[in-house]
This record gives C-alpha cells, structure tokens and sequence, in this order.
C-alpha cells in the first residue's frame, strides 16, 4: 500500500458503511487523502459526497448505525482506527480537535461559555476546570471577544459570529495540530463570514496548525486553502493545490462543478452537471460518476478508476488518465 | 426606460413586539419606507443579510402579509385598496416560490393536486381534461416528466421539489413571480439546472421576477436591476450594472468584496466589517449603519441620510456616497 505520502495524516482505503432500513449506505468506498503539517486542506463536494463522514471517520466518531469497515487513519505515525479508545481521546480534542457548521447546537446550552472553555482545557491539561478559567479567557481574547462580557454569557446570548468564536477558542484551545472545520462559515452572513475566515486565517498563521476545512464553497476554498480533495459519492475524485485545481482540473466531475458555480463579474453561461448525484445505498458500478460524465467511456462502466498521480502533486480518480482508458479512448 | 410593471411605494410593515401586558410595545421595522419599481419583463433583485427584511419585503408586497402602510401599484391600481374579491385577479397575476421546497409542498397530496388546485380556484369552469394538459405542459417546461403527476413531493429530490414548486406558480399565467431564495437550499450543480430553467422560463412566457437573495454572484448572473437592503431600508438601488462595477453605499461595497470568489488567481484586499449586524428592533440612530461603516463620521451617527441620485436610476442613501 502506498503510505505515507504525508507527514501528519494518510487516510486510505477507507471504506465506511451506514446500516438503514432502506438497506446498507455505502458512504464511503475507499478514500484517500493526506495532510502535511501546517496544511491548509480543503473537502468540497456536494451534498450526501461523504465530506463530513470523512472528517469524523478521522476522529474515529463514526458512530451506530454507522461503522467503518476497512481502511486506515495514520495521524503521524499512529493508526487511529487500530488503537484503544483510550488512546484515542488523548488525541481526539486535543491533537485533533473539531468546529462544527452549527455553532448553537454545538455548545452545550445550559453553561456558560467560560465553564464550556476551561472544561476543554481541564481536560487537555488533566487539571481541574476552575484552574483554568484563566486560560478560558484569554483564549477568548484570542479569538476577539470581550472575555469579561462572554465568559459568563450562556450559548442563546451569542450571535451566530460569536458562538463560532466561541467554537473557534474551543477548537484551538488545546493547540491541536490539525483543526477539522466542518462547514463553519455556512451558517453566517457574507459579511460575518468574511469576518469569521480572516480570523481562523489569522490564528492558523500564528499557531501553525494544520486545517481540514470541509465546504460545499468554492469561493471558501479558493481563498483559505492551499490544498482542495474534491469528494464524489464517497470516493476521492481529485486532489491538488489549489492554483492547479482550478487552473487545470483534470476530472470531469471538477470541471462540471466548477463551470456550475456563479461567480461575480462572470459572464458565461452555468453549466450545470446533469443528472442527480447518485443513491448510495445501490450506487452505479465501475466510476460512481459515470452516469453523469459527458466523457464517459465503456471501462467506466465496469472498473472503478483507481486514484492516481498524474502530474506532479495532481491526484485523479479518472479514467481518462489511467493506463487502461488510454488504450480504450 | 422600459415600463414598470409594479410600483412600490412607501411600503411599510411594522410588527409590533409585547413581551408582557405591561410593558411597553415595541416595534419592528421589517420594512421600512422601501421605495421601488420593477420594470416589465426584467428580473429585480434585492439583496440582504438576514434581519434585513428582504423576506417581510416580498411577503408584504403581495399582501401575503398585511402592509402596515404604503402602496403597490400595478397599471394605475394600487392593489392594497381593493376588496378581497376585486383582489383574486392579482393572487392569479403575482405567484410566489418559497425558500424551502422541504416545506412549501403538501407532503400529502399529488404533485397534480399540488399544481392542479390553484387553476380550479381561479379558472372557474375549467375542465379536468384542460387540467390534466396545462399541467404535462408546465412540467415539461420545468424539465419534469408527465408521469410525474402521479407522485408525492417526497419522491423527488430538492432541485425537482423547487421546480415542483415553481411549475405552481407559472400554471396560473402569472406576470410577476417573487423568488424567495429559491436555490439556497440547493447544492451548486443543481442550483446551475434551476436557474438557468428560471431564466428560460422568464424568456419564454414574458415574466417579471423579484429575486431574494443574500448570494451576490446570483445576482449578477440573473438580475437586471438590485435593491440593497440594510436593516429595513434600501441602502441603495439601480441597474444591476451600475450597481455591481461602481457602488455607492459602503456597505454595498462591503457586501461585494465579503463575497468569497471562487478564483485563487485574483488577489484582492479584503474589507472586514466592523461587529454585526445589529438588532432591528433598536436599529441606529441616523444612517442605520454606521455602527459598521468604515467611512462613518459624526454626521452618520445623528442624522439620517437622504436618498440621492448618483446617476438615471442610481440611488443612495449615505451621506458621503463613494462616488
């Protein structure tokens, strides 16, 4: 198996399943992705690719009806999907720690935010949570709130800007080095939004941690990340730097997506991806994108593309640039 | 210019907040004072963050909501002073799709009940086989299928529970359709399918379109002319064009640079807002934004500012518009 082809996390082969009435969900089917320290990934795909089940899979938080068949999570040099539970929570909100795209659901509404912050930290430092009001506050100062003000406020006091503060001093509390961010500017307004990324922007700059942000926003993407994964019905379709991504994409599903987004200032005509993004309780065979490319071919039908490297650092699940699809084109 | 279609003007809708019997009412200015026309055959759009009242605004305007004060006039008639029967007609004429197609189809009936209702109240006499026909036809125009008829909205995914919802509106031969958001709850791909439908179908049967949203890039795509909504008022208006290359109020400019741009290639300098939005129960004194404004001096904070051409059509409410 190919390892190792970053120093902080490899994910890969990772294939992960939700049991439903309706039958079995086939969520995730063989994902690779990985990280280098201080990073900056972005996860896009649309709604129902697997980009939030990914970022839990990590954290190994996939929970019942849901459960992770195979695969492997190497966060440095350790596989979290291998180790003990216990093993896992020293990492999980502390080397790893997570924001979430609903930052009011996400705290817990009847303490307030100073108690929320130093329990974090209590339970990162291994001491007891009133030592580290201290520490809870000036994590607030850090992410520009009024500490004084907020430490005593309870979640239904705070905007949707600064309950994601609030999930941001959280998140960055324990020093992690690797922040999953899924969705966190969703939920806001443009303006508060811009405020919210030039914040994160500021911190991971200053704290060098690495990011996993999961969007659905190419525009999010475009100006937070340096490295994009874009997900397809649970597999990875393409990986590159941004400036590659969305100078060349190579994947069919890439380019549709990116023709599809509006855009200030754009003139052309969207392009939409026809079709509808497949059931994956009885997914298409062979390329799970096939039904919908406008370059599909016979192989795709039948194989399932493996995801290679074909040009520097520009990974691609794609026929069309697999040894096989040569010959067939 | 073109002729207006619809005149809107002074529109206003206050609701009044009482938290107790004993305490003092308080009022919400959803929409305050908001002033505009939307030309014929034209799509209007009117942008804002959430509290800026640009739901209430398109609720109001037809009367879905009852407007506390101000007119919506339509060829000469303000439609607020008819009676409730002189008013069907302009239920018939003026349609509306919905934010959420999740929540705005009747989860038990057909899609033929569903789109095949609103043409027995207002097409009296109209015969079922006439239904059955008009109904295939505006499926099909939709991009749905006949047999489509048959089903229930939770058979359909979002994208074709919107068109569901929008094949509702034109059956009735509108004129003029309020759009509330209509692709936010939709992922990109299918939100590219559903506007492109909107704007064929605004193409082919001569609609008007009022266009809500809080997506800028939307706007640009479709709209002809955009109204900025800040906390109730219009901020500022004009040509889409106009409005876009060269904006006059800051927090227009605000709201375009916010904007994230899917193009890593293009560098620019990000404004960030000062604080949120604030509460629209207590907005503030003077010009409502100035709370926020970068360029705000001692003037903005006491009076409020007046609207001002800029150019035909260009209008600003600032006191030192930026250009």
């Amino acid at each position: 198996m190919m390892n190792k082809r970053g120093n902080l996390l490899n994910v890969s082969d990772l294939h992960v399943v939700f049991y439903t009435y309706r039958g079995v969900i086939k969520a995730l089917n063989g994902v690779e992705l990985w990280m280098n320290k201080g990073e900056r990934l972005g996860i896009v795909g649309e709604t129902g690719c697997g980009k939030s089940v990914t970022s839990r899979a990590v954290m190994d938080l996939i929970e019942e009806p849901g459960k992770i068949l195979s695969g492997s999570v190497v966060f440095e040099d350790r596989d979290i999907l291998k180790l003990k539970e216990a093993e896992v929570r020293k990492i999980r909100g502390n080397e790893i720690s997570m924001i979430f795209q609903e930052p009011k659901s996400s705290l817990n509404p009847v303490m307030n935010v100073g108690f929320q912050i130093a329990e974090v930290l209590g339970k990162v430092n291994n001491k007891s949570i009133k030592s580290q009001y201290k520490a809870a506050a000036e994590m607030l100062e850090f992410v520009g709130l009024d500490s004084e003000r907020v430490m005593s406020m309870y979640p239904h006091e705070l905007s949707g800007g600064m309950a994601q503060r609030v999930m941001i001093a959280m998140g960055l509390a324990p020093k992690p080095k690797l922040l999953i961010a899924d969705e966190p500017t969703s939920a806001l307004d443009v303006t508060i939004q811009a405020q919210i990324l030039e914040l994160l922007d500021d911190l991971v700059e200053k704290l060098g941690n690495a990011v996993m942000m999961i969007t659905h926003d190419m525009g999010v993407v475009a100006e937070f990340c340096n490295k994009i994964l874009v997900m397809y019905a649970g597999n990875s379709a393409e990986y590159a730097s941004t400036e590659k991504l969305f100078k060349k994409p190579l994947h069919p599903y890439t380019t549709g997506l990116l023709k599809a987004v509006p855009q200030i200032g754009r003139t052309d005509e969207l392009k939409a991806i026809t079709g509808t993004v497949p059931d994956l309780v009885d997914p298409p065979s062979g390329c799970r994108f096939h039904k919908r490319c406008p370059q599909t071919m016979e192989i795709c039908k039948k194989e399932r593309p493996p995801f290679i490297e074909v040009e520097e650092d520009h990974y691609v699940a794609c026929h069309l640039y697999s040894q096989k699809g040569g010959e067939n084109k | 210019m073109s002729e207006n279609l619809l005149e809107i003007k002074n529109l206003e809708k206050h609701f009044n907040l009482k938290k107790s019997i004993f305490s003092k009412v308080r009022v919400v200015r959803a929409v305050d004072n908001v002033t505009f026309s939307v030309p014929k055959n034209s799509t209007y759009a009117v942008v804002g963050e959430s509290g800026s009242g640009k739901t209430t605004l398109g609720r109001t305007l037809l009367k879905l909501i009852e407007p506390t004060g101000g007119e919506v006039i339509i060829r000469g008639v303000n439609i607020f002073s008819l009676s409730n029967k002189d008013f069907m007609e302009y239920r018939r004429r003026m349609q509306i799709v919905f934010q959420d197609p999740y929540n705005s189809l009747h989860p038990k009936k057909l899609v033929k009940t569903i789109i095949g209702e609103g043409m027995k109240i207002h097409f009296k006499g109209i015969g079922e086989e006439e239904i059955r026909n008009r109904i295939k036809a505006v499926l099909e125009q939709v991009g749905l299928r006949e047999e489509h008829m048959f089903r229930y909205p939770h058979e359909f995914s979002g994208g074709q529970r919107q068109r569901i919802a929008f094949a509702r509106a034109i059956v009735l031969n509108p004129e003029f359709i309020v759009l509330d958001e209509p692709t936010s709850a939709l992922d990109v791909s299918v939100q590219a399918m559903v506007l492109k439908m909107l704007k064929e179908t605004k193409r082919d049967e001569n609609l008007t379109y009022l266009f809500i949203t809080h997506d800028l890039s939307i706007v640009d795509y479709l709209a002809d002319y955009v109204a900025v909504l800040y906390l109730g008022q219009i901020v500022e208006k004009g040509k889409k064009s106009d409005v876009f290359t060269k904006p006059a109020h800051p927090y227009t400019e605000l709201l375009l640079n916010s904007n994230p741009i899917p193009n890593p290639f293009l560098k620019r300098d990000k404004i960030i807002a000062k604080g949120e939005i604030p509460s629209p129960i207590n907005p503030p004194s003077g010009c409502r934004f100035h709370t926020r404004c970068r360029y705000a001096q001692d003037k903005c904070k006491l009076e409020e500012p007046v609207e001002r051409k800029i150019r035909e059509g260009h209008i600003v409410k600032c006191h030192f518009p930026l250009i």
